[in-house]
């Protein structure tokens, strides 16, 4: 049975400070010739390490964006439970602004598949992320304005969304860890079956 | 009620608001029938940039609803 990797593109959702630990600061701090750090200072660089992850993972993105169009599709959770959303974006921005009040993130790739969560006191908002091909950000645009054949203009927003997403003319996956880290674009774990 | 308070309250009900809260929450937005054109241009503004934020397929229906609820006002003025 095989299952396809996790690549981890950021995470302090299911691991504190993206995965770095209290000996990762201490030797941040060594570095900067800070030895016998207090609780305090240690603490602060964990927090320090994180956020340039943050930073550094933020700018990929930027760059993955660049004037293209993307469409996220996934669930919101809320106080009644997970409802269903997505979005076409274009910019970094555009895409925190549905995760405005999320504390927590993980992005990930499996097989060039680009998904995030983020986590808020309600719930957590789940959403694979996807580039629109250049037909189908034309399709986008004129669903938008109403330019479409009948059958197309009629679609709800959701409808529309959906169609975009699962046709392979109309949107594409990003491969982020092939793209950014150089990961093999398949990646999968093989697990022997139970006899 | 500036923009930014507006849309804080807009988020607060549309995510933790029942269907009823939802809907007085509304209605006293509009306050139909004593709402100025400027008041109502400002509503149908907001609403409209919320909706277009807002990733939840039913929270975009609601915003809708609201905004055809709110230009109707506005015609009437």
């Amino acid at each position: 049975m095989k299952t396809p990797k996790e690549r981890i593109i950021f995470d302090n959702l299911s691991r504190e400070f993206n995965g770095y630990s209290r000996e990762d600061a201490i030797e941040s701090l060594e570095e900067q010739e800070i030895f016998n750090p207090s609780e305090q200072a240690i603490y602060d660089e964990l927090y320090e390490l994180e956020e340039l992850d943050w930073l550094d993972e933020k700018a990929r993105f930027e760059e993955m964006f660049d004037g293209n169009m993307f469409l996220v599709i996934g669930t919101c959770g809320l106080w009644h439970g997970n409802v269903a959303a997505g979005k076409v974006i274009t910019s970094w921005n555009e895409l925190m602004q549905g995760f405005k009040d999320c504390e927590y993130f993980k992005f990930w790739d499996e097989n060039g598949h680009l998904f995030m969560s983020g986590a808020h006191h309600d719930g957590t908002n789940c959403f694979e992320i996807k580039q629109l091909t250049e037909k189908g950000a034309s399709m986008w645009k004129n669903w938008e304005y109403g330019l479409c054949t009948r059958k197309i203009n009629e679609l709800s927003l959701r409808e529309i969304h959906q169609k975009l997403f699962t046709t392979n003319a109309y949107s594409k996956i990003p491969h982020f860890a092939h793209r950014f880290y150089g990961c093999p674009k398949v990646e999968n774990i093989y697990e022997k079956e139970a006899s | 009620m500036d923009k930014q308070d507006l849309f804080e309250a807009f988020f607060s009900v549309i995510v933790h608001g029942n269907g009823k809260e939802i809907a007085d929450f509304f209605n006293e937005q509009l306050n139909m029938g004593k709402k100025s054109e400027k008041d109502l241009k400002f509503l149908i503004q907001s609403l409209q940039l919320y909706r277009q934020n807002d990733m939840v397929y039913e929270h975009k229906e609601i915003f809708k609803t609201f905004i055809e609820l709110a230009r109707k006002e506005l015609e009437k003025i």
